[in-house]
């Protein structure tokens, strides 16, 4: 299940990439009086060489856009997000990390930042331009554009500001730009996570968190809908059906769509173009049992057999409380952790992103 | 023909080439989930009717019945068809290889491509007592009692019908054990 090491007997070599960490992190410790005691405690950890150098993708012109949602709170979402950041950076890519948990930006913390002194306040207030925003980071081909943490409300965030970050984030120079959402699923949140060539979900094995998940799959469907039929003019449309449900006697979205397919033969190829588009790969974390991990198979298994949405589980990361000591610690845990079994997991995870395989 | 097939084993969830054990044990664990009322697909269920659930069940046992029926009549009739759904020969499908020695639990095992480890992983069963097992090493094995539920569980994992694999080997190991009394 795991992705064996080749390496797994000899000593990992180091990487330039590795030794350039390497000294970026002195530098780093340096420049935020990280007390000797806690230098001690955990040092740069090279990383060992496993299967998935062998199956990375060739580098493009335009960047990549993954982001990470998935409708519950305290899932673990920044921490997946800052993981493949960071791995994908010590693999070698450029990659910009990106805080759009509006409201309630935390992503710095897992980077070992503690104050950011750009962030996305400043170009909503027209002060700086997105590609002067990204800040170099402990990994050196990781840069990071912090959330709106120096701005007093929310409100500052209006329409015309997001839709003109949406229109600068593919602009930005990088392999990859990986986007970290909020939780729950509002306009905003479902817009950034439509916005991405790969939309990741993580969940935890728990009731709570499917019933987010399906609520969060079911809405960021609705606005796909929304959005497609506005060229066509029938911009309210959707809205307005579902809006006298009980009188058409619709009961949920999938109803709504073969209604629509019936009234308005037009709607057919739309509906069907925009479901077939429709992929969310998600990822089960903070596992305890060996039933949980089954549990990735049994929601993929409904979603298809329910819904019929192209779900992916890519697969699962265990609850570990190294994984909680780094959080607390403010450590980059692929850095310090680079060779843990959890950090096995993501890096099994992210190969089956990267792949487009899912979980054995 | 073939694409009917293909039908059938994706509502299965399985790839083209599936095993006959395959197959069944995709079934039964489709199956199980569909007819309990998991509590992790509440949130799925509840908002669908009972006859949503109910269709989908249909649909995996009419996939289950059309496969299982197909690969009899491929058996039977000897017919090469023009794209055979297992990739295991009939010859070779466990089913024929009988009784159920740690020799041949092993051929079984090795022919589905499963490894010792997962097995371990699955059973919790130490992986030295699995290979003393498919190696017939009766002398290390432990008593009757704990070594039915294991060659169960082993079983169980391979597809085979675990009642009879545990029978066959205890009547192995019985006879291994009064042969070893006489001598003595």
């Amino acid at each position: 299940m795991f992705i064996k090491s080749d390496a797994g007997f000899k000593a990992p070599l180091i990487t330039t990439i590795d030794l350039a960490c390497s000294l970026n992190y002195d530098y780093f410790v340096r420049f935020n009086r990280i007390s000797s005691a806690e230098r001690r405690f955990k040092r740069f950890e090279p990383r060992k060489k496993t299967m998935i150098e062998g199956h990375l993708p060739e580098k493009k012109n335009s960047p990549i856009i993954w982001t990470i949602g998935g409708g519950k709170g305290g899932s673990g979402k920044t921490f997946v997000c800052s993981a493949f950041a960071t791995l994908l950076a010590r693999l070698d890519y450029t990659v910009i990390l990106i805080d759009l948990d509006i409201g309630a930006p935390n992503l710095h913390n897992f980077l070992g930042i503690q104050d950011p002194k750009k962030s996305l306040t400043l170009f909503f207030e027209r002060k700086k331009e997105l590609e002067e925003l990204p800040m170099p980071t402990v990994v050196p081909n990781l840069r990071f554009i912090a959330g709106d943490i120096h701005s007093l409300s929310t409100e500052g965030t209006r329409l015309y500001h997001r839709r003109k970050l949406y229109n600068h984030i593919p602009r930005l120079k990088s392999d990859y730009i990986l986007i970290d959402i909020g939780a729950g699923s509002d306009t905003h949140v479902l817009d950034t996570f439509l916005l991405a060539d790969k939309k990741i979900a993580v969940i935890n094995p728990e009731t709570i968190s499917m019933e987010n998940f399906y609520q969060f799959i079911k809405n960021a469907l609705f606005r796909k809908l929304t959005l497609a039929f506005r060229p066509y003019g029938s911009r309210d449309l959707i809205d307005q059906v579902w809006k006298f449900r009980e009188h058409y006697k619709l009961k949920n979205i999938w109803d709504l769509m073969n209604w629509l397919k019936i009234n308005f033969p037009f709607s057919q190829s739309i509906i069907e173009s925009e479901i077939a588009s429709f992929r969310i790969d998600f990822l089960l974390n903070q596992i305890r049992t060996r039933q949980d991990i089954e549990l990735g198979h049994i929601i993929k298994s409904a979603f298809i057999k329910f819904l019929d949405l192209d779900v992916r589980y890519a697969g699962h990361i265990e609850y570990k409380t190294e994984v909680a000591n780094s959080i607390a610690r403010g450590y980059p845990f692929m850095v310090h952790y680079a060779n843990s079994p959890s950090a096995q997991e993501i890096e099994t995870c992210l190969y089956n992103l990267i792949r487009e395989k899912e979980a054995l | 023909m073939s694409s009917e097939i293909k039908h059938h084993l994706e509502i299965l969830e399985l790839r083209p080439g599936a095993t006959y054990p395959q197959i069944n044990q995709a079934y039964h664990r489709l199956k199980n989930i569909y007819s309990t009322e998991s509590s992790i697909l509440s949130p799925l269920t509840k908002e669908f009717s009972k006859k949503k659930s109910n269709d989908i069940l249909r649909r995996i046992e009419k996939a289950h019945k059309f496969l299982t029926s197909h690969i009899e009549s491929v058996k039977t009739n000897g017919e090469n068809h023009e794209e055979p759904p297992t990739d295991t020969d009939p010859e070779k499908s466990p089913q024929k290889i009988l009784p159920f020695s740690g020799r041949n639990l092993r051929k079984i095992r090795t022919a589905l491509g499963i490894s010792l480890s997962d097995v371990s992983l699955e059973t919790k069963i130490r992986i030295e007592l699995l290979k003393d097992i498919e190696n017939d090493h009766y002398d290390a094995l432990p008593d009757e009692i704990y070594l039915r539920a294991h060659i169960r569980y082993l079983a169980k994992i391979l597809g085979l019908n675990p009642h009879k694999a545990a029978e066959d080997y205890l009547q192995l190991f019985r006879m291994h054990k009064e042969a070893a009394g006489e001598k003595r």
